[in-house]
């Protein structure tokens, strides 16, 4: 998978140890991504490294040699084109790489954004990580957190005569982001078509399902809380 | 460019050789091999040594930093 990370990211990666942006350093190592960046990011990279206050955490020759050396690993585009997408037109250069080195879920969350019918509905992608994910996946209901990132894609339309084209949009850009999922799963506060039958509950709580199952037998035999995505007791 | 004469052992020498000639290696793919695994190694050990360094202090206080000084890079941009 291609990313591109904004510099701030980038720099935690870099220069930090245990953090979720250093998780995508170390799976940058193992070869499980590739880091799309441009000419433009790496002079802001050497630029932020210079800042004085970030000499306590890395020194002007280590600077140069992550700088210098950077290519080496990751895919530098000379020339993304000019882009003026971003509310925040100094973000616009991350996007321009994003879009010429067609990062994969970037690009899919654009295209998907782009090609919505109605503009009340949104393809949007949502940070995970930090002290969401310090929580064993044994602990709650929820189950495993260690994803990075979440994928939504919101079909908003207010006439009936719209039905088709939106929930087409809806279910085509679902199936595009299906292979980009982690094991099946989806945040089931969002409770997608509900055409997948239970595969997809069974999907997003992973290990836990059978403990809610009990629990649910245990305390709700008659399965009188069913509203969505359903537990189903094993009465 | 500049030139080095290095002394490696036969094993390496016949690794490398052999995994370029698979690989459909050209002329000059030997020091290309050499120059690309040269600068990983600084890059990999260099990031290695700062992040090792950079785990005594509290993490969030860095993210924050780094944030702060990217903020105000883009805003000394024109």
């Amino acid at each position: 998978m291609r990313i591109v990370l904004d510099t701030n990211i980038l720099i935690c990666a870099l220069i930090t140890k245990g953090t979720p942006p250093d998780g995508l350093y170390q799976a940058w190592l193992r070869g499980e991504i590739d880091l799309v960046t441009s000419a433009v990011q790496i002079a802001e990279l050497a630029n932020v490294l210079a800042r004085p206050r970030l000499q306590k955490y890395i020194d002007a020759d280590e600077a140069a040699a992550i700088v210098e050396n950077i290519e080496a690993r990751a895919i530098i585009l000379d020339a993304p084109p000019d882009v003026d997408l971003s509310p925040d037109p100094k973000d616009n250069p991350i996007l321009a790489a994003a879009i010429a080195g067609k990062a994969d879920m970037i690009d899919l969350a654009m295209k998907n954004a782009l090609a919505a019918p109605s503009d009340s509905s949104i393809s949007s992608l949502w940070n995970f990580g930090g002290a969401t994910a310090d929580v064993a996946a044994e602990s709650t209901a929820f189950g495993d957190r260690s994803m990075g990132w979440m994928y939504s894609l919101d079909g908003v339309w207010s006439d009936a005569k719209d039905d088709a084209a939106d929930m087409a949009w809806s279910r085509e850009g679902w199936e595009s982001a299906e292979p980009y999922g982690q094991h099946g799963r989806a945040y089931l506060n969002f409770p997608s078509h509900g055409e997948d039958g239970d595969a997809l509950t069974r999907a997003s709580f992973g290990a836990n399902y059978q403990r809610l199952v009990e629990i649910k037998t245990k305390y709700d035999p008659q399965n009188r809380f069913r509203f969505n995505r359903n537990i189903q007791p094993e009465t | 460019m500049t030139r080095w004469n290095l002394v490696i052992s036969e094993k390496t020498d016949r690794a490398v050789r052999t995994y370029l000639a698979r690989t459909g290696g050209k002329k000059g793919d030997l020091s290309r091999f050499v120059d690309e695994a040269a600068r990983r190694r600084v890059l990999d050990l260099t990031v290695g040594r700062v992040k090792d360094r950079n785990a005594r202090y509290d993490q969030q206080e860095i993210l924050d930093l780094i944030d702060e000084e990217v903020d105000a890079a883009r805003a000394d941009r024109p």
